[in-house]
């Protein structure tokens, strides 16, 4: 079958008109700031999602890894955007060692803990302590890979 | 003169409830008041099955049916109601080898997680301003995968040049 080119009418073009540089630029300066007035209700869901996570007494029973999973892939996708990067990163480091170990390599319960109490302590230090968080982000990706390179 | 978005209806689809209303609360500051939430796949596919949506803006990881399966089922359904609509696809920042599958399903734009204000925005302009052709062949429907413009290739065409002798072995 030859390809076939079709240009959909813009119909969200006709709907919003034109813009300029100078109005996108207060669009996004408004975006910013809203960011920054959610920050309280971000603070809000992250310390339920952590007492949500130290509730969970093992990965092992009652659903538990699948439940650290949801709680770490929520904080992954939301931390990010208020510039949590070091909690976005370790959740993100969490939730690959889940899916790998589930698929290949079984799991390391020390492994999961040692990132939960990552997650746990650099939510409650709060954004200043970057190279710490980096440090033990490293090796905690170094134990994962380990883990993966013995199999 | 900025964007007039008060009669634009967007369809976000995600299904972590504080994200779909961090989206929500950003949409709306900038005008696009008219969102509406779906949490999965199957749900955002009854809403465009129900209403007219000028823009979809979706997560790729949900149960039971993701965006890329979703984003499919717009594209290729028989029963789809709006098969070009814009699609914005948020993945996860360890999940860049999904956009080359994003892609293939025929997603408009990608958003990579962490979602900012400046990333979102921008997506949302390339919908507008800089539309795709769509593309249909025997195995793929959606805006056409090639976004580089060639000019620095400098070699031959492989499909128009004459064939040529295969390389000698060692």
């Amino acid at each position: 079958m030859p390809a076939q080119f079709i240009m959909p009418a813009n119909k969200l073009k006709q709907k919003v008109g034109a813009s300029s540089l100078a109005d996108d630029v207060m669009a996004m300066g408004a975006l910013e700031q809203v960011i920054e007035r959610l920050e309280p209700d971000f603070a809000h869901v992250i310390a339920q999602n952590l007492e949500d996570l130290r509730a969970i007494k093992s990965p092992f029973t009652g659903g538990g890894l699948a439940q650290i999973y949801e709680i770490a892939h929520s904080i992954r996708g939301f931390a990010g955007s208020f510039s949590r990067i070091e909690l976005s990163s370790l959740t993100d480091s969490l939730c690959q060692y889940i899916d790998a170990a589930q698929k290949s390599i079984g799991i390391d319960e020390r492994l999961i803990m040692a990132h939960i109490n990552a997650i746990c302590m650099f939510a409650e230090v709060g954004a200043g302590e970057k190279e710490a968080a980096a440090i033990i982000l490293s090796s905690l990706r170094q134990a994962v890979a380990k883990k993966m390179a013995n199999v | 003169m900025a964007y007039q978005f008060d009669n634009v209806r967007v369809l976000v689809v995600e299904d972590n409830r504080h994200m779909a209303r961090l989206v929500r609360t950003l949409m709306s500051s900038i005008g696009l008041r008219n969102v509406t939430i779906a949490h999965d796949g199957a749900e955002a596919f009854e809403a465009l099955m129900s209403n007219y949506y000028d823009l979809l803006i979706t997560d790729l990881a949900m149960e039971p049916i993701d965006g890329l399966e979703m984003t499919k089922m717009i594209r290729n359904s028989s029963d789809s109601p709006n098969p070009t609509i814009p699609i914005i696809m948020m993945t996860g920042h360890s999940e860049r080898h999904l956009v080359e599958e994003a892609r293939d399903v025929g997603t408009t734009e990608f958003l990579c997680k962490p979602l900012t204000a400046q990333n979102l925005y921008k997506r949302i302009i390339a919908v507008i301003e800089s539309p795709r052709f769509f593309v249909r062949t025997g195995s793929f429907f959606g805006p056409d995968r090639r976004r580089r413009q060639g000019g620095r290739y400098k070699g031959g065409d492989r499909r128009t040049a004459q064939p040529q002798a295969p390389a000698r072995q060692a």
